[in-house]
């Protein structure tokens, strides 16, 4: 009776021990948080790693995971659920993503994987496009959920 | 034909409805995705039969305490024909229909065999060889049913329960039963303690017969018979208790009550997705029930007369156990379900998302991804699937593999909460096994 008992608290110890209560899906990185640039070669392996710095901007800025905010990229239909979840508007959205796009093109001028004219051009082009503009250059660039 | 044979008959029967309660819980992803409904739709088929038992198990012992011969007759009778329905239905309301009018058979049969078996054989061996097959059939129903829907279908689970249950008519061919020869006990008021810890540890012993079942097969993706050979260890383990040699009621059901605790707590703590983390914690639920159940049901009937009449309270004790268990655990389940694809989305987005591959494969794999991920509708999807037409590189393994982890975790992670909870009904069961260990000694 007293093997039994034993057993009975034993096993789960076991398991506990060797990490069952943390075997879940791993937590996402923080988007504040700097990443490498590692940007793959020619222009759609730097629009990619643009586009990936850009929605760690947004996130961060809006509270965010990364990949949360890339689900709600699919389309306009997910973007404004997202909004509705989050209790965001189209403005906080839309400066989030500026800001994003912003901190992509700085991230990528510190990196040299784009010249000091380019990071100008494209910083002008981000402050001045609109919010579907935006939605487009962040889709079309790499991922189209 | 000879009495043991006519006794194997009827037991077999006794075994056949009690195995009911959990033999479609394998069927359940078949069913669901033949008819298009939802898992907690799909539930239905396993709470309308022990609701229902649950409900009849009472007023059907008093109709058998009258006529068992008779009552016998239709329980077999009705149980057969519904479960020949039941492989028939070609529609998901025709298929509730008929596992209701099963679980009526199945009340009939239940009680008036133990009514049958205690007049032939005498009270005490009755009340034994009843008790294990209950046991028997509660453990080995889901590893069956897994075997009959890979190997035929889950229709046929139903369609050979009609044989089996129409046999035991020939075990009552011939038969003369004198009712005025019943032994009578000294008590008649039901033994709440033993069937209260018995309600409470059929719950707990729900997570075990379908909640595991749903995780080998819908979350960790195998096929319905490995799942079945996996969750044989149960009835072995089950069998096996009575070779124990623990002596008294109270030891018997206290101690099992915490090995089922101890084995659902440690499903709650699974390490992996490999089934082989299942074993032990099924040993500890196995040797559990099989202590557990067959003391409590035995406290239940011991010295109680009429014995269909207690031996139908055992059965209402046990099957509204059943529904309660799926009451409390499958909501906790489909909640933690949601918030786990949820979880699994955001981490395997990220695998995507930072693979080591060229943005136009990671967009293509993110579009085979979500697809796969939609048409699942709220079930765990195959992400296999999403990869089947790709020529594999050693980068594009890597997002395959990381997703398939992930996916696992979520799954596993699912059913956690719902394990926890079902060994808290355990430990429950325990402490109502402690404070009544008085009269359940007796």
């Amino acid at each position: 009776m007293i093997v039994l008992c034993a057993l009975a608290v034993a096993v789960p110890a076991a398991y506990a021990a060797a990490g069952g209560g943390a075997y879940k899906p791993k937590a996402v990185a923080d988007p504040c948080a700097p990443r490498p640039w590692k940007a793959q070669g020619g222009v759609s392996g730097l629009a990619a790693q643009l586009a990936l710095s850009a929605t760690d901007g947004a996130a961060c800025r809006l509270h965010v995971s990364r990949e949360s905010l890339v689900l709600a990229l699919a389309s306009r239909a997910d973007l404004q659920a997202f909004g509705r979840a989050h209790d965001l508007d189209d403005k906080q959205i839309e400066a989030a993503m500026r800001d994003g796009l912003q901190r992509a093109v700085d991230d990528a001028s510190r990196a040299h994987a784009i010249g000091t004219l380019p990071a100008i051009i494209l910083g002008q082009a981000v402050q001045r496009l609109p919010l579907d503009g935006l939605l487009r250059a962040l889709q079309g660039t790499t991922l189209n959920w | 034909m000879s009495d043991r044979v006519r006794r194997i008959l009827l037991l077999l029967a006794v075994a056949t409805a009690l195995a009911d309660s959990s033999v479609v819980t394998l069927a359940l992803p078949d069913i669901l995705r033949q008819f298009n409904v939802q898992i907690g739709e799909v539930a239905r088929v396993l709470t309308s039969y022990n609701a229902i038992l649950a409900l009849g198990a009472i007023p059907a012992a008093y109709l058998a305490r009258r006529r068992p011969r008779q009552v016998l007759t239709t329980g077999i009778v009705v149980f057969g024909l519904a479960s020949a329905v039941c492989g028939l239905a070609g529609n998901f309301d025709l298929l509730l229909g008929a596992r209701c009018i099963q679980a009526v058979g199945g009340a009939l049969l239940i009680t008036a065999a133990l009514e049958l078996l205690s007049i032939t054989d005498g009270e005490a061996p009755a009340a034994r060889s009843w008790a294990a097959a209950g046991v028997a059939g509660a453990a080995i129903g889901p590893a069956v049913g897994g075997a009959l829907t890979q190997l035929a279908g889950w229709e046929w689970i139903f369609l050979l329960q009609a044989p089996v249950a129409l046999a035991a008519l020939f075990a009552l061919r011939g038969r003369t039963v004198h009712p005025a020869f019943r032994p009578r006990g000294f008590a008649r008021h039901p033994h709440l303690p033993a069937l209260s810890a018995l309600t409470l540890l059929s719950a707990a012993l729900t997570a075990a017969l379908f909640l595991l079942v749903l995780l080998l097969v819908e979350g960790w993706r195998l096929e319905p018979l490995a799942a079945a050979v996996i969750v044989s260890v149960m009835p072995a383990a089950a069998f096996a208790a009575p070779r124990l040699g623990l002596r008294g009621p109270v030891a018997e059901a206290g101690v099992g009550s915490l090995l089922v605790a101890g084995g659902l707590l440690a499903l709650g703590l699974l390490p992996g997705a490999s089934p082989w983390w299942t074993v032990p914690p099924q040993i500890l639920i196995g040797l559990g029930l099989g202590l557990a159940v067959t003391a409590l049901t035995h406290a239940a009937l011991a010295g109680r007369s009429p014995q269909a009449i207690h031996g139908g309270w055992t059965i209402a004790a046990r099957h509204l156990g059943v529904v309660l268990g799926l009451i409390v655990l499958v909501p906790i389940f489909q909640a933690d379900l949601d918030h786990e694809r949820n979880q699994a989305l955001q981490a395997g987005t990220a695998i995507v998302l930072d693979a080591n591959v060229s943005p136009s494969v990671k967009i293509g794999v993110a579009r085979d991804v979500v697809a796969v991920v939609d048409a699942a509708d709220r079930r765990i999807p195959d992400i296999n699937k999403a990869f089947a037409h790709r020529k594999m590189t050693p980068a594009l393994e890597a997002v395959r593999s990381g997703l398939l982890d992930e996916l696992d975790r979520a799954a596993t992670h699912a059913f956690s909460r719902s394990f926890l909870a079902a060994a808290a009904l355990a430990l429950l069961s325990l402490i109502v096994v402690l404070v009544g260990r008085r009269e359940i000694e007796l």
